[in-house]
C-alpha cells in the first residue's frame, strides 16, 4: 500500500506548466518531476502548501492513499 | 553563505595540511642528512642512529599519509560535498593512518630494541615508553574513528533528506 501523487492530474486540470509551478514553489524541475512520478521519500509541508497555493487546491487533491499502490522506495537498505 | 564560509575554511585548512606534510618530510630529510641529533623524538634513545631514522621514517610516512588523506577530505568539503561518500571514506583513512602512526611510534622502538637484543645474543637494554602524550594520541585516534562513524550517520541522514522535496 502507498501514497499516489496526482500532481500531474492537477497540473493538467489547472493548465499549469511544471516549470511555472517549480519556479513558484522554489524547487528544481527535476525534483518536481520526481514528485510527479512519486519517486520521493516524502514532501515537506512548505512544498505542499506552496503547491496547493499555486494550484488552488487541497493536499487531498494531490496525494491519495491507495492500498494497492506500490511503496517508494520499494525497499530501504540500512547500512 | 554558510557553505561558502565552510568551503573557504576547508581550502585554507587543506593548504595548511599540505604545508604541514611537506614540513614533516623536510624535517625528516634534514634530520637524516644534516644533523646527528634527532629533532623528532619518536624512538627510543637506546637505539642506534640508523634504526632511529628508520623508525622516524615509518612514523612520519604514516603521519604524512594521514595528512594527505585529511587533505582529500577537506577537498571534498571544499567541493561542496561535506558528507559525501568520498569524504567519509578519506576521513576514515585519515583516522586509520593516524592510529597506525601512533601505534608505530609506540611499538617500533621496543620491537627494534628486541630484535637488536636477540641479534646480539641477549645483551642490551630494552626500553618501553608509554607517556601522557602517547596516551592522549591514542585517545585522539579513537575519537577520530568515532567522528568517522558520526560522518557516516550524517551521510545517511543527508541521503534520507535528499529524498524529500
Amino acid at each position: 500500500m502507498g501514497i499516489v501523487v496526482r500532481l500531474d492530474v492537477m497540473l493538467a486540470l489547472r493548465k499549469v506548466r511544471s516549470r511555472d509551478l517549480a519556479a513558484h514553489v522554489g524547487i528544481t524541475e527535476s525534483n518536481l518531476s520526481l514528485l510527479k512520478s512519486g519517486k520521493v521519500r516524502g514532501i515537506r509541508f512548505g512544498t505542499l502548501a506552496a503547491i496547493c497555493e499555486y494550484l488552488q487546491c487541497q493536499p487531498g487533491d494531490i496525494l491519495v492513499f491507495d492500498p494497492d499502490a506500490p511503496e517508494w522506495p520499494a525497499s530501504t537498505s540500512e547500512e | 553563505m554558510r557553505s561558502q564560509f565552510v568551503q573557504r575554511r576547508a581550502r585554507q585548512l587543506r593548504w595548511l595540511t599540505l604545508a604541514a606534510s611537506t614540513l614533516l618530510v623536510l624535517m625528516l630529510l634534514g634530520v637524516s642528512v644534516v644533523s646527528d641529533n634527532s629533532v623528532i623524538q619518536v624512538t627510543g634513545q637506546a637505539l642506534p642512529r640508523v634504526w632511529r631514522l628508520v623508525a622516524s621514517g615509518v612514523v612520519i610516512a604514516l603521519a604524512v599519509l594521514s595528512l594527505l588523506s585529511l587533505a582529500t577530505t577537506l577537498r571534498a568539503v571544499e567541493a561542496g560535498d561535506p558528507f559525501g561518500r568520498s569524504m567519509t571514506r578519506s576521513f576514515r583513512r585519515f583516522a586509520l593512518f593516524y592510529l597506525l602512526s601512533v601505534v608505530a611510534d609506540l611499538l617500533l622502538p621496543p620491537i627494534m630494541q628486541l630484535s637488536l637484543f636477540v641479534a646480539h645474543g641477549g645483551h642490551g637494554l630494552i626500553t618501553v615508553g608509554f607517556d601522557d602524550g602517547r596516551v592522549l594520541a591514542l585517545i585522539v585516534a579513537a575519537l577520530l574513528f568515532f567522528i568517522a562513524r558520526l560522518f557516516d550517520e550524517a551521510r545517511r541522514l543527508e541521503d534520507d533528506n535528499r529524498g524529500f522535496v
